[in-house]
Parts: C-alpha cells; structure tokens; sequence
C-alpha cells in the first residue's frame, strides 16, 4: 500500500460524513437566503435575491448584534488566550497535585452553557447577588449588572472567561508537553534568560496550540446563545443581544428562515476573513497551515 | 529562583481554581436550600439552612419536574459513542494530514470551514435529511451529527499534536518493514495521547453540552440534559433549587472524563521522543 | 349568581361531562405538548381518570413556555403527527389558528359540551378561544393582572393623616395613574411598616426585558391607545403610549432598588421581604399567597398576605373618558392538531380539563401554576386546601372585565420583541424623551407588517378587533 494510499483511507469516513452532512445544508442555507419564507406554513418560499441581505443592513437590532459581538470577541477571546497561556504555564510548573487542579478547573468547561448563563445571572444579580455583596462589603456601592452598560457587557465577558480560559490553559499545556525538554535544557545552559526562552522557543512551539484554541474560541464566541441570553437576555434592550441570539430570534422567534439563512451565509463569509487574518498573524512566515 | 517561580505558579493556581469554584459553590449552595432562601437580601454568602429537597425533586421527580436521571443516561450514551468516534476518525484524519499531506492543503482549510456556518443555518435542511432518513429523534441521529459537528475541531486539535511529533521513530519501524498502518498504531498512537487525551476530554464535553439540535431535532424519546435543563427555567417556572442540584449531578460524567483524561495529559513521556530516556 | 341559577349550571355541567368512552375498549394514546414546571399538574391530575374512565393514554411532551408555539409551527411545517394537542401563549393564537389548530365547533356539538366552553369565563372565551367565528382553543390557565395593596398601610390613621396634610385629599386606593404616583411617593423612604426598614410604593410583576410590555401595555390601552390602528400602523407611536411610558418611567423610582434586575421570582420575594405599598401581580399571589408550600411563599407568607387588599388598576381620565385597562396577558391555552389521527380522543381531554370537578384539581394545588378561568372558579367553597380570601376572588372576577388582552395577530413573537428591546431600553437607561424610544419601535413594526404583507395583516387585525368589541373592552378604536 502506499503512502497516498493509506493518507486517502485514513481521511475517507470524515470525508464522506462531510460531504453528507456538512455540504447539502450549506448549499440549502445559500438557497434559503435568497428566498422569503411566508408567515403561512404551507405557502412555497418566494424569491427574494438580495432582499435579505438588505433588510439585515436596515436592521438596528443586527447592526448592533455586529458591534456588540465584536467586541466581546476581542474582550473575552483575548482574555481568555492570555489568561489561558499564563495558567498553562504555571500548571506546567507545578507538578504536585497538577491532575487534581486541572480536573478542578476544567469543571466550568463542564457546566451546560444554560446553567452557566444561570449561575453568573445569580451572581451578578443587583439585589440577591454575592458580586454585589462583595461590592458592598468592600464599601462600594452595588451595580445594576444586568441592566446597564457596560455593566451586563462585564459580565458575560466574565462568564465566558470563568468557562473556556481553562479549556485554553490546557490546549497549551498540552502544547507545552510538545517541547523537548533537549531544546530547553540547552537554551539554559547556552544561558538564555526567561523572556529570551519564552519568546524564541516557547512561543513558537504553542503556534499551532494558539491557533487552533483561538480560533475555537473565536467560532465559539459568535455561537454563543445560552450563556447572554440567560444571563442578559440581550439588554439592556438591545445592547447584548449577542449574534448567536439574534440568528436564534431570526430563525424561530421572527420565523424569518431567509434572514437567518442570509446572516447564517455573511458569517461564514466573516469568520473566514477572521480565520484568515487570524492565521496569518499567529503562524507568521514559513509556517503552513 | 526557581523555588521562587513555583511559588508564583502556585499563586496564580490557586487564584484560578477560586474563581473557576466560587459559581460552583454558589450552585451547590443553591442546590441544597430550601427555596425561600436562595433569594435572600441581604445575600447569604455562607450556608444556611440545608435540604436535599431540590435533590429529591430531581431525583425522583416531583409535580413540577421530571427525573433526571433517564436525560442523564442519554447524554451519556450519545456524548460518550460520538466522542469515540470523533476521536477515533479525528486522529486517523489529522494522522494522514500531517504525516502524509492527505487532501492537500484545501483540505485542512475545507475541514475547519465546517465550523464556520452557524448551526441555525443547519436546523432546517438537517430537519428534512432526519425525517427523510427516519433519524429524527434517534440515538443515531445524533450520535452522527455530533460527530460530524466536533470532528473539524478534533481534527485540528490534533493536527498540532500530530506535527510536533517528529517522524523518525516510525521512519525507523517502516524502514524495519514495518506497514503505514502498524507505524501508525503501534508507534505514534501511543506517542499521541496526550492530544488523544485533550481532543476527548473537549470533544465530550462539546457533545455533552449541545443544546440546539438536541432541542430541535430530538427531545421527546431521546432527550438530553441540556434539553431538561430550560424546562426548570422558562416563564413560569423558576426552579433555581433544581437547576442547581441537576447541574450538580451532570458535572460528574464531564468531571470524571476530564479527570481520566489528565492522566495522560500531564503524566508520562514528553513528546520529545525516546531520546531521552 | 343566584342558588337556583348555580344549581342550573351545575346540572348541566354534570351532564357535559364525564367521558363519552368508545365502543372499543383498546386505549389511545394522545401526545399532548404542555409546558413545564407548575404546568404540568393541569394535565397529570387527569392521568389516571383519563385512562380508567377515558381509555384515554396521556403521553405528555414538554415545551419551554416561551417557545412552545413554535413547535406546533414545526409540526405544523411537516405535516403534523408529533402532537395531537399543543400548549401555547394565546398571543400565538393567530399564528397557530389559520393552519394548525383544529375547529373545536362540531367535536363540542358532537360531545354535548357546549355548557363546559359556556362555562369559560367571557373575556377567555371570546378573546383568547375563538378565531374567525370558530372556537378553536380552550384555556387551561388564565392570568390576569391586579393591584395588591396594602391595607395596614391605607387604614393606619397616622398614615391618613400625614397624606391629608401633604395632599389635601383622602388617602385611597387610586383610580387614575396620577392618583397612584402620588400614592407611591408618599411610601417610598420612610419606615411605614413592620420590617421597620424604609418602605416602597410601588412594584410590579416583572421588568425583564421579555416581559417588560406586560406593565407598559395596558396603561397605554387606558390612556387611548391600542395594538393598531385599522390600517395596521401601531397604535400606541402616539400621546398615549408616551404617556404611558413617561410615567411607567417615574414610577420606578418608587419601587425597590434593582427592580429592572430582578426576575417574576424576585419581584415576589420583594413584597415579602420588603414593605411595599402597592403590587401589581397576576392571580398567583392571591391564590397561592395563603399556602406556606407554594413555591413562592417564603416562610410568614401566609401572615403577610393578610395584610393585604385586593383593586383593579388605575386607568386615566382624559377628556373626561375614564379608561382602567389590566394586564391580560400570558395565560396558556391548548388546541387540538388539525393532523390529529384521534381528534375524539384529544377532545376528551379538553373536556376533563374543562370539567368543574376535575379542573378544581389543578386549581386548588399548591404547586400548580394555573389561575381561574372557569366561571365557577370563582367560589370560595371549592377551594378545599387554599384559602384564597373571598374578596381577591371576586377582584379577580371583576377585573377580567378591563383586562388588555394579547395581540395575536401573526408575527406576535417579532413585534414585540421590537416594542421590548426599545421599552426596556428606556426604562433601564438614561435616555428622557421616551417618543423617540416609541418612534424607534414603531419603525420596526412598520418593517415588520411591509415583510408580512399589509394588507393581510389588517384582515387579522380586523378580525381580532371585532372582538374585543364583542367582549366588551373599551379600548380607543384608531
């Protein structure tokens, strides 16, 4: 058997699955977004060629959905990269009792992201809340979390930290296993300071680890429904309604199939600019993808 | 110096493990008060009075909830089939990318395009696929999708792995006339596992969670935790007791993959090789 | 009512109910989506009656509230078969009527149950049962909005002192908004009551921003406005709905701090933990106010409710038109599929659900969450382990003849989404000109009603206005 032989049979069943499962919906949501899907659920979807995309530009609640989500992007998936890579190296440092603390902390991972939403809409709420009492008790005075800005922007950026840094932290500790202890070891001897070791041989060898969690959480973030929506539920008025809750409005609340689909299709078209962008930045010269 | 930064380590760990526990604490607390006290103002910080009242709500269920356990056992068996299959065809995958550039490059940029279309795209196309093929509603069903769904991050997640392993010791078992396939087992799988071990610890717990299509292409027969879930949670119905004592009860399979996993993960050879041995 | 008028109705009650079981004795089985949590003991109190004396198998398939009506939708989308009766908020009727719901007419011709649908109180009946001249749904939970106040606070003669030197007038339970602002300030900020901490004045149900149309609503409705005008432009972009707003906004400062935060749940926990003078609550706290295991009640519930007195909500007088308009919203209603294989069967249990002996089940729980809509769910005497109070059930009664009820028109979910986003935009915000906040909104509703087709819509909203005439409600005609 040769090589290309064996690579095509180890690549054929998620080959196929994709094929199957991932190509006919999206060929379907590029036909759903130039159609309008009447109230009556019998009647066929008329054409609408561009029409979807046109309201979407008129509509205040998506323009908002755009800025709020990008800013939470940045917010949060930055957070989450640089806390994570802080906590990945401490738990690489840190040999006692190190499976005890990464099980410990991959547990906000493990929370159903409705309870998240729930947890953190508790704890920061304004009356019965322990932020608030913590607030109060350090002589602050409480903050309406939920209902004001930037107050309810604070806190699903604090939620979605609390719940994916740890996954982050141990994608780059994974990373960090990658580096042969050799490399490292004679870096020390050759003595390189921390900083030089960090930047010239830690850094690039977490290239591919960074990409792959940045990127997840990149996709992750513009997903998002549960945790904002229970947290927030999208104010105060429109200013937190995130684009995973407006797509969920759009598709079932509004049941306006044809803007779901024609916002479904512009995100594709942006998160791969933003994967572009993205890679181009972390993988930097010579390294392919 | 070095004494020095394990201590700041430790420092910065245990910070983190306070702050990714105090929610937890707040739903354990949460979970076992008796309902007139979950809102309390001022807030109660500390535990007060106890009940297992929420717990046996879920348990056994009540007038205004179900049991939960037969939701858990489902999530079980779908986040746990697909996990193995997502692994098993996400490292055979990522394997002959990296190793043998399998598909090319388009290929690996195809794959993680996958992810790109938001799942609300998805609903109605993949609501006549299943009812075509009678999968609405099914084990199967959702197993499928779910794979499909978490291998493009599988696959990626893996790919890092797969290319920070230098090849020469399965060059050297080739070259010995080993075939492609038992290089790949018996060699570099072994090497793999802490990607192994990352890939299905996440890959679990994305299943675990999945809300959307649990909800819109499943829910009655096969209906899951996340499903449950906003039925505690929606106009009427403010169940925080059981939300929290549920929830309680769901972290476990999450928490006990991820600590079955972190063996692997932290444990054992670097992928440095056999060189140092 | 008079005795014999009673006995009269009880008689042929008792006629219509009770189970028309088929020749055959094999059991069906109907899948009946309900909604969860405190809902579900309006269908599983039946379970076993429905099997022994119906033949009838209840399989039941829970549903979020909020989203409830779109499952129906997608049953209806592919062809039906997955619910033979589905639950949903009556604001959906119009969604959910042209094509998915089952005419009820000849099914309650055919079962002799004309007495239990005449039994359903009227504004349920003719507002939230019926759609282009046919019945189509029967309610099984009916909220309605009413002020709760607190006598000690009203009667107390230092009190009425104090407000009679302040105000030149009597203190009394308010009959216009102004009348209750000034009330509300008079109680906001200082010790009144027994916690001995400064007292509110004023705290309604719910502030979210999913609900947050439910307080603004019916005082628009009071002050001239409605849902539409006749050629589909909103009804409220208008001195009304501003007016309403502005003072929706300065009440809140009579209310507990962090109201806009707080959930139905909270806003509860509020009036027992805090002295506030006037709630405006849905049946809930009355009926349940009295039990100490209601799932809201916190412990002393039962000693704080009798505190309180029951009233209908202020209206405005403008241009000498008096106009007090309540909150008629949520309340569930079920129906049958028009894709129902067994519709006979599904319609049995419409029939025990309506049936006054059985229907008391669910009432008189203190875990259930549904609130009266029978006629007969107003008497004292059938209420065997709550104890609502006498005077809160005729209140409850009487105020159904004001209550603003849904809009049901289709494309109920994305107007008002539209309307809340901007409500509670303004209300949790900073901005003061609350005709911009309603302009906003109106823009979105004139989007909404282009993309469905107006001229369609106007026919619905015809429709749906035709009767509230018939049910009486004096709402502005625009």
């Amino acid at each position: 058997m040769t090589a290309k032989t064996f690579g095509r049979v180890m690549i054929a069943p998620a080959t196929a699955l994709f094929l199957a499962v991932g190509t006919g919906p999206l060929l379907y949501a590029l036909y759903a977004s130039a159609h309008s899907f009447p109230a009556e659920a019998d009647a066929a979807p008329e054409w609408k060629g561009a029409g979807n995309f046109v309201d979407l530009s008129r509509d205040p609640q998506f323009l908002k959905s755009v800025g709020v989500t990008g800013m939470v992007l940045v917010l949060a998936v930055t957070a989450q990269l640089v806390l994570g890579f802080a906590l990945a190296m401490a738990l690489h440092r840190v040999r006692r009792g190190r499976g005890l603390v990464v099980s410990l902390l991959l547990i906000p991972s493990a929370i159903a992201p409705i309870v998240a939403g729930i947890a953190w809409w508790m704890l920061f709420n304004a009356r019965t809340g322990p932020v608030n009492a913590f607030l109060e008790m350090a002589g602050l005075g409480p903050v309406e979390w939920t209902v004001t800005m930037p107050g309810a922007l604070v806190a699903i950026v604090t939620a979605l930290v609390w719940q994916w840094t740890p996954f982050v932290a141990v994608i780059l500790l994974g990373g960090l296993t990658t580096i042969p202890p050799s490399v490292l070891e004679a870096a020390r001897l050759d003595g390189a300071g921390r900083w030089h070791t960090l930047r010239h041989i830690t850094l690039p060898y977490l290239r591919p680890f960074f990409l792959v969690a940045g990127l997840l959480m990149i996709i992750e973030t513009v997903r998002l429904y549960e945790v904002p929506f229970y947290l927030t539920q999208g104010g105060p008025g429109n200013e937190t309604v995130l684009s995973g809750i407006y797509l969920f409005k759009l598709a079932f609340n509004f049941r306006n199939f044809g803007g779901a689909s024609a916002m479904a299709l512009l995100f594709v078209v942006v998160l791969s600019a933003i994967a572009t962008l993205y890679v181009r930045l972390v993988s930097g010269k010579g390294r392919t993808v | 110096m070095k004494a020095k930064g394990s201590w700041a380590a430790a420092g910065v760990l245990a910070f983190a493990v306070a702050f990714a526990l105090f929610p937890v604490y707040w739903i354990v607390l949460t979970a076992f008060r008796p309902r007139g006290e979950i809102f309390s103002h001022p807030v109660k910080l500390l535990p007060s009075e106890f009940t297992l009242d929420n717990l046996r709500y879920v348990w056994f269920g009540s007038e205004t909830s179900q049991p939960v356990l037969p939701f858990l056992g489902t999530s079980v068996i779908i986040a746990g089939v697909s996990t193995l299959l997502t692994t098993a065809l996400g490292v055979a995958c990522a394997y002959a990318m990296g190793r043998h550039r399998a598909g090319g490059r388009a290929f690996s940029m195809w794959i993680l395009s996958q992810r790109f279309l938001p799942a609300i795209a998805l609903i109605v196309p993949l609501f006549i696929l299943f009812r075509k093929f009678s999968l609405f509603d099914t084990y199967t069903g959702l197993i499928l999708l779910y794979t499909t769904l978490n291998l493009p991050m599988a696959v990626w997640l893996m790919l890092g792995f797969v290319r920070s392993l230098p090849g020469d010791l399965e060059e050297a078992a080739l070259i010995d006339g080993a075939s492609y396939f038992g290089a790949f087992f018996r060699i570099a799988l072994p090497l793999l596992r802490p990607g192994i071990a990352v890939t299905a610890i996440f890959v679990f717990l994305f299943s675990w969670n999945e809300f959307l299509f649990a909800y819109q292409l499943a829910g009655d027969e096969v209906a899951t935790i996340t499903v449950y879930l906003p039925r505690l949670r929606s106009a009427i119905a403010e169940l925080y007791g059981e939300i929290a004592a549920a929830s309680l009860l769901s972290v476990i399979p999450g928490a006990a993959v991820a600590w079955v996993m972190q063996r692997y993960l932290v444990g054992g050879l670097t992928l440095g090789g056999g060189r140092e041995l | 009512m008079t005795l014999t008028r009673r006995e009269a109705l009880a008689g042929a009650l008792a006629l219509a109910a009770g189970c028309s079981k088929s020749a055959e004795a094999a059991t069906t089985t109907v899948k009946v989506m309900s909604h969860p949590g405190q809902i579900l003991p309006i269908l599983t109190h039946h379970t076993e009656y429905l099997k022994k004396t119906c033949g009838v198998s209840l399989r039941i398939l829970e549903s979020p509230d909020p989203t409830s009506y779109l499952d129906a939708v997608k049953d209806q989308q592919t062809g039906g078969g997955r619910y033979d009766i589905a639950m949903f908020f009556p604001r959906f009727n119009g969604e959910l009527a042209p094509g998915y719901l089952r005419p009820l007419d000849d099914l309650i011709q055919k079962h002799g149950a004309r007495p239990l649908f005449d039994n359903i109180v009227d504004a349920y009946r003719i507002l939230y049962s019926e759609w282009g001249g046919k019945t189509v749904a029967a309610p099984v939970d009916g909220d309605v909005a009413m002020m709760y106040y607190r006598k000690d606070a009203f009667e107390n003669p230092d009190h009425r002192k104090k407000f009679r030197e302040k105000h030149g007038t009597e203190l009394a339970v308010p009959r216009t908004w102004e009348e209750f602002a000034r009330v509300a300030e008079f109680f906001t900020g200082w010790a009144w009551g027994p916690t001995g901490r400064p007292g509110f004045g004023f705290q309604s149900a719910t502030w979210e921003r999913a609900y947050v149309e439910q307080q603004w609503a019916p005082m628009m409705a009071s002050a001239g406005g409605n849902w539409f005008t006749r050629d589909l432009k909103p009804g409220w972009n208008n001195a009304a709905g501003v007016r309403a707003l502005r003072d929706l906004k300065s009440l809140l400062s009579f209310a507990p701090p962090g109201s806009t935060s707080l959930s139905w749940n909270q806003t509860m926990e509020n009036i027992f933990a805090e002295d506030v003078a006037m709630v405006l609550w849905y049946m809930d706290l009355g009926r349940l106010g009295m039990s100490k295991n209601s799932w809201f009640a916190k412990n002393g519930g039962p000693e704080k409710m009798k505190n309180f007195g029951y009233a209908a909500w202020p209206g405005y007088e403008i241009a000498g038109q008096y106009r007090n308009f309540n909150s008629m919203f949520y309340g569930r209603v079920i129906g049958i599929s028009r894709f129902s294989k067994q519709p006979d069967a599904a319609f049995q249990v419409l029939k025990t659900v309506l049936t006054p002996e059985r229907r008391v089940l669910a009432l008189d729980d203190d875990q259930s969450g549904s609130d009266m809509f029978l006629k007969t769910d107003y008497d004292p005497a059938i209420y065997k382990k709550l104890a609502p109070p006498r005077e809160f059930l005729e209140t409850a009664r009487k105020v159904l003849d004001n209550g603003f009820p849904e809009m049901q028109v289709p494309g109920a979910g994305e107007y008002l989404d539209a309307l809340q986003g901007e409500l509670h935009a303004f209300l949790t915000g900073n901005g003061s000109d609350p005709a911009k906040a309603l302009q906003a909104a109106a823009d979105r509703w004139e989007a909404i009603t282009d993309r469905l087709g107006r001229s369609k819509q106007s026919g619905y909203w015809a429709e749906v206005s035709a009767r509230y005439k018939r049910a009486g409600l004096k709402v502005a005609e625009l």
